[in-house]
């Protein structure tokens, strides 16, 4: 009965807090307030009970001042980055048409579901409040080396020398891991109290399991993630360095070794890509042709004749992009995914909680590096290898690991205002 | 119409307001608030303002606001509080919770320009206050 009074006082202004998070935020501190005041009343020599309902008395209307915090509270959305997200999604039915897979039914249905699986993929894990992943990181972390495990070593399906996990219409790739790892690193470096052995194992490990499905993409959108969240983390500089310098050397090591094996063909393509003209019957094909292809374009596109072009649909759909629109509507598209990363920029600095933050430097990181590789590929920039254009490339795995980053980053931005501690 | 308004005053009378009944201090709170000067918003914002120059608790900040004569907070504490978050989503304030659970508030650069801005009166910078004032 001692409380009562305050915690009707309390109730009432959390009744009219629709949030739950901002609910506690708002309670805790009048709830303090309350204290405080009640102190000074029994300072002038109230008795405790009296002096607590004074206090209270003294904060004025509950449903007033509930009412008013309810509409500071309201929950946030990042309108910009949903936007973009609508406007990729949408952009990206545009190769199907020219394509003419939009006549394909099988097609069709697939890319609306994977679309609607990704809007609800981003929504779903927006509305989850992203601090409950703070101390989650080692779930994270086993969830990803199991699917990994999983795709290593009881695959059922190979395409390209891939190992894939077929579960009816869906093919589980190695990307589906990433988002587990993003989240489980994020939780990892914010603790900050890894040690240096510690980092180095549990940043290997799974780069030993993408090894053998194999998957050097995978591995590069990894590793970079990890390492621009290592230099966004607590740790000292010193560290940071010891790190870095560790896994550049153990790389280089298991470089010299591995050097013998690298058969001839690997490393004729990379001296293609330096000189495609060299090996233009060889691994330099794809690269002139595409150059080519991109040279045809103009500004609005090629139409009436069809050409032919490999992967139109997922890796090189910036290639058929600009092959069937033109260099305008490319650079639109290139200027609507740059400013996914701009915003995540922009946001990034108004977040408080260093785990929120982490989260959106990881985000910026995995989501920057897949849109900068693409276009690079395209471009003759980046070696020819499996990297989908976030949003655009058609396939299940790679849209729905750009939706669940955003969604990542929608969960941390709804919260913003609400950091209990620094 | 008439016919079936008519017994509503009598109706309320006997349920509505039977519970009600206008005590005392509902009368001083009414004075209190007729006598109580005319302040400004835009003043208190101000004096918040400078106020946080150094941190300071909410509570600690009605105690000083009391001192500086400012009785919008008079049995309205809470309300203070609106006006603290308020401020802190502009990115005027910065703030930290300490292990006690006390939530400290303090002016970031963002608002000592904008404070001393205001200071200096000029019509164009209340607007800007207003803006603050969430108006």
């Amino acid at each position: 009965m001692k409380n009562n009074k305050k915690q009707i006082f309390l109730t009432e202004v959390m009744n009219q807090i629709r949030s739950k998070e901002a609910k506690n935020y708002v309670a805790n501190e009048l709830n303090f307030h309350v204290k405080e005041a009640k102190k000074v009343w029994m300072e002038k020599g109230l008795p405790e009970c009296e002096a607590e309902d004074k206090a209270v008395e003294q904060m004025g209307s509950p449903t007033k001042l509930g009412i008013q915090m309810n509409k500071l509270h309201r929950p946030k959305v990042d309108w910009v980055l949903v936007l973009l997200l609508a406007a990729a999604m949408g952009l990206s039915f545009l190769p199907m048409f020219s394509l003419g897979y939009m006549k394909d039914l099988y097609y069709v249905i697939y890319k609306i579901l994977i679309v609607l699986v990704g809007v609800a993929a981003t929504v779903g894990v927006m509305l989850v409040d992203y601090r409950k992943w703070k101390k989650q990181g080692w779930l994270f972390y086993s969830i990803g080396m199991f699917l990994l495990f999983f795709l290593a070593f009881f695959s059922n399906t190979m395409i390209n020398g891939l190992k894939l996990i077929k579960l009816g219409p869906v093919t589980i790739e190695s990307l589906m891991a990433l988002p587990f790892f993003y989240l489980a690193w994020a939780s990892f470096f914010n603790n900050g109290k890894l040690r240096v052995w510690q980092f180095l194992l549990l940043f290997l490990s799974p780069i030993l399991l993408l090894l053998a499905v194999p998957t050097i993409s995978t591995i590069y959108l990894y590793s970079v993630m990890v390492f621009v969240m290592l230099w966004w983390s607590k740790f000292s500089k010193k560290v940071k360095w010891m790190i870095s310098a560790g896994t550049l050397g153990t790389t280089m090591l298991t470089a010299l070794l591995v050097l013998p094996f690298i058969k001839s063909y690997q490393i004729v393509r990379l001296l293609a890509l330096l000189n495609p003209e060299k090996y233009a019957e060889t691994e330099g094909y794809l690269i002139l042709r595409i150059q080519e292809l991109m040279s045809k374009a103009g500004w609005f596109g090629v139409t009436g004749t069809r050409e032919f072009i490999p992967e139109a649909h997922t890796n090189f759909v910036f290639v058929s992009f600009t092959y069937h629109y033109g260099w305008i509507f490319s650079v639109l598209l290139v200027m609507i995914l740059l400013l996914f990363a701009v915003r995540m920029m922009v946001i990034q600095p108004k977040i408080k909680d260093s785990f929120g933050q982490l989260l959106l430097i990881g985000g910026v990181a995995l989501y920057g590096i897949q849109l900068i590789s693409n276009i690079g590929m395209t471009l003759g920039l980046f070696p020819m290898t499996t990297m989908s254009l976030p949003f655009i490339s058609y396939g299940l795995m790679p849209t729905l690991l750009n939706a669940i980053l955003i969604g990542a980053v929608l969960s941390v931005y709804r919260r913003k205002d609400l950091v209990w501690s620094s | 119409m008439e016919d079936r308004l008519k017994h509503l005053k009598k109706k309320m009378d006997k349920k509505t307001f039977a519970n009600v009944n206008f005590s005392e201090d509902h009368q001083k709170e009414i004075h209190r608030r007729i006598n109580q000067q005319e302040e400004r918003d835009e003043d208190i914002l101000l004096s918040v303002m400078q106020l946080l120059a150094q941190e300071k608790t909410g509570h600690e900040l009605t105690g000083l606001l009391r001192g500086r004569g400012i009785q919008k907070f008079e049995n309205n504490e809470g309300f203070l509080y609106t006006m603290l978050h308020r401020l802190e989503q502009t990115g005027c304030i910065e703030t930290k919770w300490d292990e006690s659970g006390a939530k400290y508030y303090w002016l970031k650069n963002k608002g000592r320009k904008l404070l001393s801005k205001a200071e200096q009166k000029s019509a164009k910078h209340v607007l800007v206050l207003n803006e603050l004032l969430g108006r």
